[in-house]
């Protein structure tokens, strides 16, 4: 790792980690959905780092843009001043933050022991210098089928959102 | 590049974080983004082990962690409204239906 | 023929399952759906029995049933002179008792179930003739030993027919541990159950080995024939209805016994001391039960206490070696037993139920053609000739004296003589004398349904033993036929003239019958019975009070088993273990319910954490591994 990556890997996953403290942590919905396109920011970042160039621009695209939007469209339509009274944290917030230490500290121990073969470390991610041309070619290659079955999967979250909004209450 | 141990330390914080989100929050809206950074940093994970061993596969992978995610995210706003609608709540102690 | 010896097994089993599963719909024609069932069983068997007398043998399994190895059993059936016989036997007297059925059990309460569970008696009953190995015949003896538990227990909401039903299971049960065990040891020391097999290994075996699977066999044959001291159901098994009476417990199954004995002669004839076993207990049994129906007042219980004692004279027949003996009677007994349980049931159909003779008498005027048929019948088992009980009874005597027992002949001719005593007494007590009828009480003819069956077997009675037993050209056809497959085991050691012993077993009838009607027809017959009884109060009490056998078993098996129950099984065992430890199960759970529903709070963030620490816990337990 060059001295420039490691300055550009320092940044980007400062914003990324600072960006989601902050969703965590923030009293205010809308305030929490900004943190989070601050944080995809950096991940995309990060992306751009392992050359996903791709990935890096669907990262920003689709969920700094549109999910985020989308999450925060739909709080528009709820008026938080009258469900009011919203303190921020569960009664047994001890506990959440005690397991998920301990996910940390499991998966840290994990990484520590991962071993795996780096002599391939960046390289056959692009074709004639394109990570687009790459990704085509093994997504519609070798993952067509489950790539279908992703498309059906969100047609059927597609149909079971209007299904659920759309029905009448009692 | 070779030293991946960094990176996985990233996307293991952010993945700790998301689910102290999770965990913790009242907010149902605050619950759903603590889910997607979650669904991000194991995304991220991919992406990692993807460019260290030197095979496109694992971009492949975080599209359709991101598909996922996208209707994950659309169905658990439909809850949330619908949980609105019926209770005049987002608080998730308050979603307690399960017991009765 | 393999597929027609197999129809003609599987058409009762046909008719079981049409009656058992619509019984509900067949309800007035069960009668006829089981009978016709029966009938075809019957139509085939003729082709099967001709193909038989002209020599041929079918031996055929149809499927391997247990493959172990080297070791199977298959399902097959077997067709030769000894299992056709049966099979004539069997179809044809079923029939007949399945038409009398019709007539008998009209308007009874279950009337299909009767039906179904008579034709599966007559499926299990073939299986157990015609089997060709002896698990096959083991499933058969198993299925009538059910199917006589149920039928005794017919009338299972009256406590004496289910008690009934439940001694002659356990009792059976005894013997068939016996049956087991001799198969078990066939298994081991012959590698193979079919008959072919093991008859072909037997000579190989050592005596000592065959001795114990005969007499284990024997065992078997002691529970299910009721020989003594196994032969305490068969009497109280006549709680059942009359036709399964005649059917079960006087034609066929209680047969079974000799049938087997006479199936297994190759390991009969290497094992005289089995042999003797065999004869020895039938003598016994035969003058035992004898006595026991000397004094009885019971209809019905008179006949059961006489097949003990008939069954006993088939036993010396295939006990002492000459198999074609024992199983002609065992031919001629199927007759003119079912005949006269049949009669019997006539008279108990007429008396609404009575089967006390005390109430009786009388009766020839009231239903004449039931009293000819009884006569008939009671004739042919005095052995008078030339009824068909007289060529078997005298060929059985004639053979155990020539084969070197005059004990066993003699006590068989004091047998005889008692035989046609209480016979007799029966007939003129029942159908003689004064009426002593109650008030109010119309006894009438059978129906015709009834009386045709009665008719059948009358003439049956009398003349089978004459067709077969005649002796032409110097051989007898039974003889002839029945040696095909099971060979006089041993060779003659007497010579007696043939006509001096058929007079002495003809005396021997004939001075029963004068007893008896001396007893109990003239005018100063009470003065002669009471004289009788104070000569030989002691004989007449034990006599009359059946030798205690009951008590003494009672006393000797039930009472401590009872204790042992009670005190033990019951009060220590079941309540303090089982049910305690019954009742523990259901507190624990209870109290793991109750600490558990803390956890269902239904607030969703707690089943996170929940899922959470679950895949904390896991993944740390696999982390801790790899480190």
């Amino acid at each position: 790792m060059t001295s420039m990556e490691a300055i550009i890997f320092a940044i980007v996953s400062l914003i990324a980690v600072v960006g989601a403290l902050g969703l965590v942590f923030a009293k205010n919905p809308y305030h929490s959905a900004l943190w989070m396109v601050f944080s995809f920011v950096g991940l995309a970042g990060l992306l751009a780092l392992l050359e996903a160039y791709f990935l890096t621009v669907l990262q920003l695209i689709v969920y700094a843009g549109a999910i985020v939007v989308m999450i925060a469209f739909v709080m528009m339509t709820i008026d938080f001043r009258k469900v009011g009274g919203l303190s921020k944290f569960v009664p047994q917030w001890l506990w959440g933050l005690i397991i998920s230490f301990g996910i940390l500290i499991d998966l840290f121990i994990l990484a520590s022991k991962m071993k795996i073969d780096v002599s391939q470390s960046g390289k056959n991610l692009a074709i004639a210098g394109s990570n687009t041309k790459a990704l085509g070619m093994e997504l519609f290659t070798h993952y067509l089928f489950p790539f279908e079955l992703v498309a059906i999967i969100l047609l059927v979250a597609l149909i079971g959102v209007v299904v659920l909004t759309k029905r009448e209450i009692k | 590049m070779e030293n991946y141990v960094p990176f996985l330390m990233v996307a293991f914080i952010l993945f700790a974080i998301g689910a102290i989100g999770v965990l913790v929050r009242r907010n149902f809206f605050v619950v759903l983004m603590s889910l997607e950074i979650m669904i991000n940093s194991a995304g991220l994970v991919f992406v990692i082990l993807s460019y260290f061993s030197g095979t496109v596969s694992g971009q492949v992978f975080f599209i359709f962690v991101a598909a996922v995610a996208a209707s994950e995210t659309a169905v658990g706003l439909a809850i949330a409204v619908l949980m609105y609608r019926v209770r005049h709540t987002v608080d998730v102690t308050e979603f307690s239906m399960m017991k009765r | 023929m393999e597929w027609l010896l197999l129809l003609c097994v599987l058409s009762p089993a046909v008719g079981c399952i049409i009656n058992g599963l619509f019984g509900r719909w067949t309800y007035r024609a069960a009668g006829v759906i089981g009978s016709t069932f029966l009938g075809i069983s019957f139509a085939l068997a003729v082709p099967l029995i001709i193909y038989a007398i002209q020599g041929h043998v079918v031996d055929y399994s149809y499927y391997h049933w247990i493959v172990s190895g080297k070791f199977t059993v298959p399902f097959g059936l077997r067709l030769d002179s000894l299992s056709a016989m049966m099979l004539g036997v069997v179809t044809f007297v079923s029939f007949m008792i399945h038409i009398y059925a019709i007539g008998y059990m009209g308007g009874h309460k279950g009337y299909a179930r009767f039906f179904t569970y008579l034709n599966l008696f007559v499926f299990a009953m073939l299986l157990l003739c015609m089997g060709n190995n002896y698990l096959t015949m083991f499933i058969g003896w198993e299925g009538v030993g059910f199917c006589s538990y149920i039928l005794i227990g017919y009338y299972y909401e009256k406590k004496t027919a289910a008690d009934a039903g439940r001694k002659a299971f356990v009792t059976t049960r005894i013997g068939d541990i016996g049956f087991i065990v001799g198969v078990l040891f066939i298994i081991l020391y012959f590698g193979s159950v079919k008959f072919t097999d093991v008859f072909a290994q037997a000579h190989m075996i050592s005596p000592a080995i065959i001795t114990i699977i005969t007499l284990a066999l024997f065992l078997g044959a002691i529970g299910k024939s009721a020989q003594f001291p196994l032969y305490v159901w068969l009497p109280d098994a006549m709680e059942g209805p009359t036709p399964v009476s005649a059917l079960i417990h006087a034609a066929t199954m209680v047969t079974a016994g000799v049938y087997m004995v006479a199936r297994s002669a190759p390991l009969y004839a290497l094992s005289p001391t089995g042999s003797l076993v065999v004869a020895s207990v039938g003598a016994f049994t035969a003058l035992f039960a004898a006595t026991m129906a000397l004094t009885h007042f019971d209809l019905k219980r008179i006949l059961a206490y006489s097949t003990i004692s008939q069954i006993g004279y088939m036993m010396i027949g295939v006990g002492v070696g000459a198999y074609w003996t024992g199983m002609f009677h065992l031919m001629t007994h199927a007759f003119f037993k079912a005949l006269l349980f049949l009669s019997a049931g006539a008279v108990m159909h007429a008396m609404h139920g009575v089967l006390d003779m005390r109430l009786m008498g009388g009766l020839r005027h009231k239903m004449p053609q039931v009293c000819i048929v009884m006569i008939i019948a009671s004739l042919a088992i005095a052995g008078i000739p030339p009824l068909s009980g007289f060529f078997s009874k005298d060929v059985i005597l004639s053979e155990a004296l020539m084969l070197g027992h005059p004990i066993i002949w003699l006590v068989g001719v004091v047998t005889a003589f008692m035989t046609a005593f209480y016979m007799f007494r029966m007939i003129f007590f029942t159908f003689f004398g004064e009426s002593r009828v109650p008030e109010g009480m119309h006894p009438h003819e059978a129906p015709s349904v009834m009386l045709v069956p009665l008719w059948v077997l009358a003439v049956g009675s009398i003349v089978i033993g004459g067709i077969l037993g005649v002796k032409v050209h110097g051989h007898i056809s039974i003889e002839h036929f029945i040696s095909l497959t099971s060979p006089n085991a041993f060779p003659i050691v007497h010579k007696y003239s043939e006509t001096l012993l058929i007079i002495i077993s003809i005396i021997a009838g004939v001075l029963g019958i004068a007893v008896a009607w001396l007893a109990y027809i003239p005018k100063g017959a009470f003065s002669f019975r009471s004289f009788v009884v104070r000569t030989f109060h002691p004989l007449y009490r034990c006599f009359f009070n059946l030798w205690w056998v009951d008590e003494i078993y009672n006393f000797l098996f039930c009472r401590p088993f009872w204790h042992v129950s009670e005190r033990f099984l019951w009060k220590a065992v079941d309540v303090k273990v089982i049910d305690a430890g019954v009742d523990d199960v259901g507190r624990v759970a209870g109290l793991t319910g109750r600490a558990v529903r803390i956890l269902q709070t239904g607030f969703i963030n707690n089943y996170a954490c929940w899922v959470s620490a679950g895949a904390l816990i896991i993944c740390g337990w696999y982390l801790l591994k790899i480190m």
